[in-house]
């Protein structure tokens, strides 16, 4: 059947030919005689508009992974051209490869890309038909120019010898001690396609290896994922101890690969695949030692984008009528899983924990934040453990964490001795920090010294940043951010004639209070504020404001911005309302945080506004159950800083599952590389450890914290103004 | 002396010499600086409040100024052993400007009198310096304990040693005698303002001392933190677990002070405080002499048995 077409097809393209020939050809290239770099994948031909061309793309099974991701990826590419590309898989059928031949010059496209042509010589007939009707075709793999425009051919000989090569390497690392010849291995090739017997006697040449010895030699034609299956159940029944397997494509190595994991599912890593082609999702998966024993395949053409792309460059000039190579040699590239010996044990035994620690004050001045701060630790712990714990690919399993903290007694001297415990007895991988900025201070010194990463919340001050530590890292709002944020909510929430203008600021005269108190005054004049009282007081319980008060109110001051600790704040508040001046908008961090706030203050206390770095209403992934394990252990939802505590946890784990390994340095650099979904939101980190991180602003309301800024997180309307302390 | 004694007392300082070198973990290193910088401060605190009897609560000002002494010159380039120098130096000067009007102070006003200095200059000290006290990282890079651990021994077996001279000379005598009864030394030639200014330079010049080893020991704190009272009360409270007016009693309050409250922090966790401050009530009422006096009480008992008539001058004070 096939002859008695064969003959009438060639005499009419013959035909075609002298008829073609008497007409004026298109100014084509002259051939060269040197392979071709492969097309610049940035070099646009010189081309004349293609919208609306029609391109054919013909290859020889539609089943195959490989041959898949790049006609498809070929295809979008011309899409966004305008080009339709329509895809034809022969399915192994030389008949039906010439019909949809002969259906692509019926339907009068504009380019051809014919792949591993069935039947080499009777595609050619074909070819010289397509040319004739004005068809450009390109061929792939075909190493003689022949009738086609274009060519793009690979040394099928070299893909095999590269297969072997990278099957030598992994047996020699993964068998140090094995004997010469000892490493059976199989190929899984086919002598009857000339492309692919060159490929398989390419591979064959891993009998050149010293320690492998090639047992069995298996013909199949084209290694579908079930074929593959087959021929290495019978490869294992004929020999047992084959341990690597050559295939000459993606789909075979997926089924080898199946049998393989049947076969040792105990014991995989003693066992290796490796392909001729790539499909894109083994070429994925491969680096990341994801596709069991499916270990190594060679990318014809470099990775498959870099044939996607030189294929549709190559096409694109010839259908445009523009330059395009005529001959073009595909380089080869490799993707390997890097093998790891089986000697021994294939992986160092994991430790039973990872260990992650902090100095925390529990008890002390700060001892209320730490408070706030430890079960967002363990709480975060209890639930990355209750998945097994963080997995590092250096042990390749999951290890849990386990948490050690002391209390420093809020004692910076303490803490650093603490942190000096954790490192030498307890070997921690990460820091978590304690509260307070002071401590924070002495910490993160410690933590630079030892090059331990360091994860610290609870604590604004941006001026710690600035030391040039790298060790350091804070998913925590800063001053710069916190001042700038107070006036733009202003401007955003309150309209501009209701807003007020008239700023007082009593801050401390310790370094954050300085330093948010100046960033205050620059960010007051750049919103259009004015600041008209600045008031100081060193840090103490129990300040006298009433003077400072009295010139806010002489002022006309709307705006009070400030940072008291707790009793102090309670004690500026109650003498504000002896004194009768009610601020309509106020910003007090630190005093308002606890709950004690709303249970002292009363009314008094309400409508104030704070910056404590997150709320148990935000609406981001983890935070109801974070809330719900909070309410089970203290009966209320999670204190404002529980939150950022377990977001560090997060940071740390995430960090060492990307580093896939304990060694605090990569860890460090995981960490500072963090893009991570948090209960706090989305974290990364800036070059000098600060968070980009939410801001949220929160608002005392009939005596509950309340979420009011941003719009989309809020759990309730924003209040303003503060009617006067007399008439609530 | 007994030739004992100085075997038991070389070889103990022989041994601690050698720690760093066998010992390799930072924490344990670390630990022993902190009981060495304890015994200097409880050992300089008890030259004027245990052999002289004026019991200060100011100590930290002299602490403070050390260590903000020998920061600031140290970060600005000059070399730590003569930085240290010229914390102890400061300290001196400004124990000896304090001195005299404090010293009209007698009993608690003198207490109180010391305690309130030290605020205000605490105070000031926060307002002036409000920043952290941290190295640079380059600093932090090459940082060793070796060279402060070695530091910190040495000052606490010259601070020891001073002690143990101070109490065998003349000097040492007169602060005694102070101590026991001002109005009848002086009337037996002893000038008491004297005595009490000398205990006051030598407590405050080695207070002073022990500050500016902890800046060089230090990596990061406020410039506020080494003048805030809680320095005050923990040499106070050394020196009283350990026994007043002896040289072992500081030494052996430090360590007390130090190790216990390590062991009980990393053992017992958030009850340390509790249980720390249960045994130091308990020192209190039943050995109201310190630890100190549980070895007297034996030796006591001992010679009473032996030589029943024999009484003994001690330079413990009376109570």
């Amino acid at each position: 059947m096939k002859a008695k077409l064969r003959s009438p097809i060639v005499i009419v393209l013959l035909l075609s030919m002298l008829l073609a020939a008497c007409t004026t050809p298109t100014a084509a290239p002259e051939p060269t005689t040197e392979p071709a770099a492969p097309a610049e994948p940035t070099k646009a031909p010189a081309a004349g508009s293609i919208e609306g061309k029609k391109v054919c793309y013909l290859i020889p099974e539609s089943g195959n992974a490989f041959l898949s991701g790049l006609t498809e990826g070929v295809k979008e590419k011309f899409a966004a051209d305008g080009v339709e590309v329509a895809i034809y898989g022969a399915e192994g059928n030389a008949t039906t490869q010439y019909n949809q031949i002969e259906n692509c010059i019926s339907q009068g496209v504009d380019g051809m890309v014919i792949m591993a042509a069935l039947e080499p010589e009777g595609v050619a007939a074909a070819v010289l038909e397509a040319k004739a009707a004005g068809i450009k075709v390109m061929g792939v793999p075909v190493d003689e120019q022949g009738p086609y425009d274009a060519i793009m051919h690979t040394d099928q000989y070299e893909i095999g010898t590269t297969m072997a090569e990278m099957a030598c390497e992994w047996i020699d690392a993964t068998y140090p001690d094995a004997e010469d010849n000892s490493v059976e291995v199989a190929v899984i090739g086919t002598k009857g396609t000339e492309n692919i017997k060159k490929r398989s006697e390419g591979m064959e040449t891993i009998d050149d290896c010293a320690k492998a010895k090639l047992v069995q030699f298996v013909d199949v034609p084209e290694a579908t994922i079930s074929e593959a299956v087959s021929a290495t159940e019978n490869i294992f029944t004929a020999n047992p101890d084959v341990k690597v397997i050559l295939v000459v494509g993606d789909s075979g190595a997926q089924g080898v690969a199946e049998a393989m994991a049947a076969y040792a599912p105990d014991n995989l890593d003693e066992y290796a695949v490796f392909s001729g082609d790539v499909s894109p999702d083994t070429q994925e998966k491969l680096p990341k030692c994801e596709a069991g024993a499916y270990r190594g395949a060679v990318a014809i053409g470099g990775s498959l984008d870099d044939l996607i792309q030189s294929t549709y460059s190559i096409m694109k000039g010839m259908i445009s009528g523009g330059d395009y190579p005529v001959e073009t040699l595909d380089p080869l590239t490799t993707f390997r899983c890097e093998p790891t010996p089986v000697e021994g044990a294939a992986k160092p035994p994991a430790p039973e924990f990872i260990e992650i620690g902090g100095s925390i004050p529990l008890t002390g001045p700060f001892g209320s934040l730490g408070n706030m701060v430890l079960p967002g630790y363990e709480i975060a712990v209890e639930d990355i453990n209750a998945e097994g714990g963080v997995y590092v690919e250096e042990y390749g399993t999951k290890i849990p964490l386990r948490l050690t903290y002391y209390d420093d007694e809020s004692d910076p001297t303490k803490a650093v001795s603490r942190l000096e415990t954790l490192f030498s007895e307890q070997n921690v991988t990460a820091y978590l920090g304690g509260a307070g900025s002071s401590m924070h201070a002495a910490a993160s010194a410690i933590a630079e010294k030892n090059q331990v990463p360091y994860c610290g919340i609870a604590f604004a001050l941006y001026q710690i940043h600035q030391q040039g530590y790298k060790y350091l890292f804070s998913p925590f709002p800063k001053s710069p951010q916190q001042a700038k944020d107070t006036f733009e909510i202003l401007n955003a929430a309150i309209p501009e004639g209701e807003r007020p203008t008239k700023v007082a600021i009593f801050s401390y005269s310790d370094d954050w209070g300085k330093e948010i108190g100046d960033l205050w005054e620059q960010n007051a004049a750049e919103n259009g504020y004015e600041v008209v009282v600045r008031e100081e007081r060193p840090v103490a319980p129990d300040n006298d404001w009433s003077d400072a008060i009295l010139k806010a109110k002489a002022a006309g001051a709307e705006v009070l911005l400030s940072l008291p600790i707790f009793p102090d704040g309670s004690g500026m508040f109650k003498t504000m309302a002896e004194l009768g001046w009610t601020p309509k908008f106020s910003v007090v961090i630190r005093a308002p945080e606890g709950v004690n706030w709303g249970e002292s203050m009363g009314a008094i206390g309400d409508y104030v506004t704070i910056f404590p770095g997150w709320h148990h209403g935000e609406k981001f992934p983890g935070v109801d159950e974070l809330n719900a394990a909070y309410e089970a252990k203290f009966g209320r939802p999670a204190d404002l800083l529980t939150g950022p505590a377990y977001a560090c946890v997060q940071i740390v784990a995430a960090a060492i599952e990307k580093a896939g390994t304990l060694d605090r340095a990569a860890v460090r650099d995981a960490m500072a590389a963090t893009d991570l979904e948090t209960v706090i939101g989305p974290v990364t980190f800036n070059e000098d450890g600060t968070g980009n991180v939410l801001n949220p602003l929160i608002q005392w309301q009939n005596g509950q914290l309340q979420l009011v800024w941003p719009e989309e997180q809020a759990t309730a309307e924003f209040l303003y103004p503060a009617p006067p302390f007399e008439e609530r | 002396m007994r030739n004992l004694q100085i075997i038991f007392i070389v070889l103990l300082i022989i041994i601690l010499v050698c720690i760093p070198m066998v010992i390799e973990k930072d924490s344990l290193i670390n630990l022993f600086i902190l009981i060495f910088l304890y015994i200097t401060l409880a050992s300089s605190w008890n030259i004027l409040g245990g052999y002289t009897g004026q019991t200060s609560l100011g100590h930290a000002a002299f602490f403070g100024l050390g260590a903000l002494a020998t920061r600031l010159l140290w970060i600005e380039g000059f070399p730590i052993y003569p930085s240290i120098l010229a914390g102890g130096l400061l300290a001196v000067a400004f124990a000896l400007l304090i001195g005299a009007p404090t010293f009209r102070l007698k009993g608690v006003y003198f207490a109180i009198g010391t305690l309130a200095l030290a605020q205000i200059l605490n105070v000031t000290v926060g307002n002036v310096f409000p920043t952290i006290a941290a190295l640079p990282v380059e600093e932090l890079t090459t940082y060793q304990l070796a060279p402060r651990y070695y530091l910190l021994l040495g000052l606490a077996v010259v601070v020891v040693g001073v002690s143990y001279l101070l109490v065998k000379s003349k000097y040492g005598l007169g602060m005694m005698a102070v101590r026991e009864q001002e109005d009848a030394a002086e009337s037996l030639g002893i000038s008491a303002l004297r005595h009490k200014l000398l205990a006051l330079a030598i407590s405050a010049f080695f207070t002073g001392l022990g500050g500016g080893a902890f800046a060089y020991y230090h990596v990061s704190y406020y410039y506020q933190f080494p003048f805030s009272p809680v320095w005050s009360l923990d040499m106070l409270t050394m020196v009283f677990i350990g026994g007043t007016g002896t040289v072992l009693g500081p030494i052996i309050g430090a360590v007390f002070f130090v190790v216990l409250k390590e062991f009980l922090v990393l053992n017992v966790g958030e009850y340390h405080l509790i249980i720390f401050g249960g045994l130091f009530i308990l020192v209190v009422l039943f050995l109201p002499g310190g630890i100190i006096s549980i070895w007297k009480k034996i030796q006591y008992a001992r010679t009473h048995r032996l030589r029943p008539n024999v009484a003994k001058l001690s330079p413990e004070p009376k109570r």
